[in-house]
């Protein structure tokens, strides 16, 4: 069995709450970018959301994404950012692997999973950003809420 | 992602077990290729030995319908049955981040399985292990409680440690 290899990138732990956490900078020198969360907010449930950005976070209408969830229902959406299902106040997970992000000739695409065991929301989704930049910042925002402070963040690179 | 151990059975048996998970890492990846003499297609895993203290939301598609489901107990994954076609296994995906932590451990587990073009389960689980101490061992089970279906010749269980990142190039805020 071949083993992948994830290249530990960054790191944030929340020593406060906060709405976001964005990694810049990010070198152009892998394959793919893995994030992996696991945290919760502060308070009640809301979206957990991801903008990418090639300089500065793309703000425009330009993320589509095609979800399934447990509700169970399955819809797609044209945003500001990729809405990749809901936390709430206990321990959650989302892993977003985002493929080929330092491609010039291809809108980025992305698989999720996201889920809380203690609100019924687990869902995965399917995404896109429509543009063909190198991606070399990521966030982790909420629009409505703040990550609890000891939410850990991390970006991963993979090697082809 | 660093391979901490791989188990492959050569003899049926109840449990594949890793213990003494060294406490280095930042994540846990769990990666199951199995197959297991019961009627019950589940794969299950315990976390120091314990089945208590577990929350899980699924939703899975069967090749012919889809919905969600929650339970307590430990299935998070798929096995294949002795009943379903010879030689074939599942594949299973359970990612534990902050296993370390002083705090609950949320997980994510993504698991197939497919019997000769007449079924193909899959399943994808949101976890929460409510205890606070560190993940020290983990036991790979064939079914969704404990004990009861024998993993068979061949099932194999992979565990990595992954770490955290701090490269001094990309800029976290």
């Amino acid at each position: 069995m071949p083993t992948p290899t994830y290249v530990p990138l960054a790191n944030i732990t929340l020593g406060s709450a906060a709405s976001s956490v964005t990694f810049s900078s990010i070198p152009a020198t892998y394959r793919d970018l893995v994030i992996v969360a696991n945290g919760k907010f502060s308070s009640s449930n809301s979206l957990v959301r991801i903008r990418v950005g090639n300089g500065s976070l793309d703000t425009g209408s330009n993320y589509t994404t095609v979800y399934a969830n447990s509700t169970p229902e399955s819809q797609s959406a044209t945003e500001t950012y990729w809405t990749l299902g809901r936390w709430d106040n206990v321990e959650g997970t989302m892993i977003t692997h985002i493929m080929d992000y330092s491609a010039t000739d291809k809108h980025k695409t992305a698989l999720s999973r996201r889920g809380s065991a203690s609100f019924s929301n687990l869902q995965m989704n399917a995404s896109r950003w429509a543009n063909t930049a190198v991606i070399t910042t990521v966030s982790v925002l909420s629009t409505d809420n703040t990550f609890a402070s000891g939410s850990t963040f991390n970006l991963f690179g993979v090697i082809a | 992602m660093k391979l901490i151990e791989s188990k492959t059975l050569v003899s049926a048996a109840f449990a594949i077990e890793f213990t003494s998970i060294p406490q280095t890492f930042t994540d846990l990846v769990l990666v199951v290729s199995a197959r297991h003499s019961g009627n019950d297609n589940g794969l299950s895993i315990q976390f120091n030995g314990s089945t208590a203290n577990i929350t899980q939301r699924h939703l899975f598609g069967t090749g012919s319908a889809a919905g969600s489901f929650s339970n307590y107990f430990t299935q998070v994954g798929l096995s294949v049955r002795t009943v379903d076609t010879s030689n074939t296994f599942s594949s299973n995906t359970i990612y534990i981040p902050n296993y370390t932590a002083s705090v609950a451990k949320s997980y994510s587990g993504d698991g197939v399985n497919e019997n000769n073009g007449t079924a193909a389960w899959q399943l994808i689980t949101a976890g929460l292990f409510n205890s606070t101490s560190a993940i020290t061992s983990l036991s790979v089970n064939g079914q969704a409680t404990s004990g009861g279906n024998e993993l068979q010749i061949g099932t194999t269980a992979s565990l990595y440690g992954i770490l955290k990142g701090s490269d001094g190039i990309t800029v976290v805020s």
